[in-house]
């Protein structure tokens, strides 16, 4: 991984210390007149906001609000959908919610009158703020990354603005600075330090005059009131050159963002991966990735995913907790961290490496692994999950018995028990005690190679991540490895962007498969 | 407080080192020039980017170090320490030259002046108050003695550091060893930082150049029997889990991730806390650290010997009983 200059770091520090931070409001009366005749709407509906009909019909509008709100779009950007959407919804109304109709009609006869509006006024307010010399040194940050290619598109039709980056959140964390960076919405929006450690001589922040935002900032540290050592740990707010036109008296609302519709997202996905009955079912939690994918991954206390670390790099060393791509614990997944899985050749990436390793015996191998996990399985059907705890504990088990590892033991993702004493109990309760020494055998040959190949993924795209341009990874919000070992296989590093708050239980073969999958 | 000008190597000739760069330098020196045996001393700088930071403070403590305690002090510290360890500790003894691996032996009485014993293959040495400071707590711990226990040392100050320091002062950091500060953070950027970049002190002549490990004098980046000055460990090892005997003067966190994962841990030392704002880790770690200055007694959230941070890095401290 890169490390900065002194001169790159000595920009950062005079952004922090000199930025000017300023505030800008645009009007645009007609879109202005979509938004309230939006809300009224939603405020009449009452109770009946819960129903289906209005929480899908309501999705649609407050996507189309929100993508106005948070990228300089043409205003009659995706008019013309949102208005075919909404006729084809009007029936529906007028049959099961007649009282509400003519607010339905409001709202159709706005969006009918923005098809026809030309001009796009955050842009207009971008190019006024800018000089000709700005060009090559200005960013435009946006609030999510999946709209960076619709404004691309749109900055893509003017020869002047071409050359200006459309950034993320994700981009401000490196030392790439800007001369002017412009960010549509309010400031709540973005993470403190688009602000507070800025990567620009000038923030713009820009958004619509009726959006709310009063700049409301805690210091970062608590501090008491007659200390002597009193920054105020927000500098640049000192500096806020408010060009805005507030006060005014404008009915001012808050910018929601859009929520991700997980049980839809779920559904997606479920139908882009592999039902396979016969293997087990886990419990499991949905991620949203950058680039548009999802993923299933395991949720018990036992799973662990392999993650790339990019903040606080790795250690030439064998320790595997001190490594730059190590395996975490699912629940310390946060959005912001990359997760390694593989995007070819589908599901586990340990598994068809270590057969590799294993050679010709490989086969024969995972078949007997297979043996005493399927009688296992087979006793835990015939009995309950306790019945079997309490029978292994009479076979000499240890302490480690319990439902949860139990249940752990029998899935694919286990190797074997790590107590000895849990592992002959096991075989001893399928009646394989006999064959003890050949099992043993043949978990140890299967952990060796697991470790190995492990080792060997690690040290591969360490290398290339070695190489790789930060400041693109966070742009992409993904990093592709190609791993030579495998055939066709490859493996990609995604960012997480969001995580399901709930768990649902499902085929062990639907988990760590990465698919296309968008649900605003 | 003592005032050092560095330059660094910008394109075209040495330019003197930035105000924040300074700074960095001034709070390690602030800190252990300021050390109090009952309380420790607790500072949080909120950081646009924390690259350099934490070998700057490294290097301000071991400059505060040698410009503030006498070295007598220093030794009847370490002596008082040395006195307190099980029979039998493996230790590192510095002698005529040599690194002599050596097992505490006890305390005895000689002369009316009380002595550390140190054994090793057919010999005893006896230490006084005044040369604990050549002995030293090993990297590793070891059991058992090789056939050979002594290594011939050869260290020379270099330009650099005689003229940051004099001759003197220049020497004994090259023979006496001791842990001055330990980071917890990322190893990787941190060694391109200590080791790799040139930085220089004007001498009457020109330039003396050297790098910021010829104070700091990281164990790891130096050879076995290099006398050290700090110790960096990466925020995941498990040697942040303190299991060794020597206590540093000043724990540097370099990042947030690490103070959240190891505040519980070193808490005899003075702490810098170096959050860098744009690291994920960055809201939870504040909030643990303010957490823990609300719980401060309100008489002590306030150091008055502190240097005026500047305006753009947000800075609060505390000292609290060290423990």
């Amino acid at each position: 991984m890169k490390t900065f200059s002194i001169d790159e770091i000595n920009k950062l520090y005079q952004f922090a210390k000199d930025c000017r931070i300023y505030k800008h409001l645009v009007h645009q009366a007609a879109f202005r007149g979509f938004c309230t005749a939006m809300r009224d709407l939603e405020n009449s509906l009452g109770e009946q906001v819960e129903d289906p009909y209005w929480q899908g019909l309501l999705r649609e509008l407050k996507h189309f609000r929100f993508i106005h709100y948070a990228a300089p779009v043409p205003i009659n950007y995706r008019a013309d959908e949102l208005l075919r959407f909404l006729e084809d919804q009007k029936k529906d109304c007028q049959l099961f919610f007649p009282s509400f109709f003519p607010r339905l009609q409001g709202v159709i006869d706005h969006v009918s009158d923005l098809v026809a509006v030309p001009g796009n006024p955050l842009l207009e307010k971008i190019l006024e703020l800018m000089t000709p010399v700005d060009f090559l040194k200005t960013a435009i940050l946006l609030k999510e990354a999946y709209l960076i290619p619709v404004v691309d598109e749109v900055l893509g039709s003017l020869l002047t603005l071409k050359q200006v980056e459309l950034v993320n959140r994700h981009q401000l964390r490196g030392v790439q600075g800007y001369q002017k960076l412009f960010v549509i919405g309010p400031h709540y929006w973005f993470p403190d330090y688009s602000f507070r450690a800025p990567r620009a001589e000038e923030v713009h922040y820009i958004r619509y005059s009726w959006i709310a935002d009063t700049w409301e900032v805690q210091p970062v540290f608590i501090r008491p009131s007659h200390s002597r050592n009193t920054n105020e740990g927000i500098p640049s707010l000192a500096r806020v050159g408010d060009t805005a036109r507030e006060g005014t008296g404008e009915d001012q609302e808050q910018a929601e963002i859009p929520e991700i519709n997980w049980q839809r997202l779920s559904t997606k996905v479920m139908r882009a991966t592999p039902d396979d009955r016969a293997q087990e079912i886990v419990p499991s939690r949905l991620y949203l990735l950058a680039s548009n994918h999802a993923v299933f991954l395991e949720a018990s206390e036992h799973a662990r995913v392999l993650a790339l670390d990019l903040e606080t790099g790795g250690e030439d060393d064998d320790e595997e907790e001190t490594q730059q791509i190590r395996r975490i614990p699912v629940a310390k997944l946060q959005p912001g961290i990359f997760l390694l899985l593989r995007t070819e050749g589908g599901g586990d990436y340990i598994v068809p490496i270590a057969d590799k390793i294993l050679g010709e015996d490989a086969a024969q191998l995972r078949q007997a692994q297979e043996q005493w996990k399927t009688r296992l399985r087979r006793e835990v059907e015939k009995k309950e999950l306790l019945d079997v705890c309490i029978a292994l504990l009479d076979l000499g088990g240890s302490k480690h018995v319990s439902e949860i590892n139990l249940r752990y033991w029998m899935s694919s993702k286990c190797i074997r028990p790590q107590d000895d004493r849990d592992f002959r109990a096991i075989l001893k309760l399928v009646g394989l005690a006999d064959k003890e020494a050949f099992y043993c055998d043949v978990t140890d040959r299967i952990e060796s190679a697991h470790r190995r190949a492990g080792f060997y993924i690690r040290k591969l795209l360490i290398r290339q991540v070695a190489t790789a341009d930060l400041h693109e990874i966070h742009k992409k919000g993904y990093m592709e490895f190609e791993l030579p070992g495998l055939d066709g296989g490859s493996l990609t590093a995604f960012r997480i962007e969001g995580i399901s708050p709930t768990i649902t239980s499902l085929s062990a073969s639907r988990i760590g498969r990465p698919v296309p999958a968008r649900e605003y | 407080m003592i005032s050092i000008n560095l330059f660094y190597k910008s394109s075209t000739s040495w330019t003197l080192l930035p105000a924040w760069a300074r700074f960095f330098i001034d709070v390690g020196i602030a800190v252990v020039t300021h050390e109090n045996i009952s309380k420790r001393a607790l500072v949080g700088l909120a950081l646009p980017a924390r690259a350099y930071a934490a070998p700057l403070v490294a290097f301000g403590v071991t400059m505060g170090k040698f410009a503030s305690s006498s070295r007598d002090m220093e030794a009847a510290r370490r002596f008082q320490q040395l006195c307190e360890l099980k029979s039998n500790t493996p230790l590192l003894y510095r002698r005529n030259g040599k690194l002599i691996k050596v097992f505490f032996d006890g305390l005895e009485e000689m002369d009316g002046e009380m002595k550390l014993c140190l054994s090793t293959k057919g010999e005893r040495y006896w230490i006084t108050s005044r040369q604990a400071l050549q002995v030293e707590f090993p990297a590793k711990e070891f059991s058992m003695l090789p056939t050979r226990p002594s290594q011939r040392v050869r260290d020379r100050p270099s330009q650099f550091l005689v003229s940051l320091f004099g001759i003197q002062t220049a020497r004994a950091i090259v023979s006496q060893s001791s842990l001055d500060s330990l980071t917890i953070g990322s190893l990787y950027q941190l060694k391109e930082e200590i080791q790799d970049w040139p930085i220089a002190v004007r001498t009457e002549t020109g330039f003396a150049s050297g790098f910021l490990q010829e104070v700091t004098r990281v164990r790891r980046f130096s050879k076995r029997t290099q006398a050290y000055r700090s110790e960096i460990y990466h925020v995941y090892s498990k040697e942040c889990e303190n299991t060794g005997q020597e206590i540093p003067a000043v724990v540097i966190f370099d990042g947030g991730a690490g103070f959240s994962k190891w505040r519980d841990s070193w808490r005899q030392s003075d702490w810098v806390i170096l959050f860098d704002q744009t690291e994920t880790e960055f809201d939870v770690a504040v909030q643990a650290f303010n957490d823990e200055y609300i719980k401060s007694p309100v008489g002590d959230r306030e150091l008055s010997w502190f240097l005026a941070p500047p305006a753009y890095i947000p800075t609060s401290m505390y000292q609290e009983a060290r423990q």
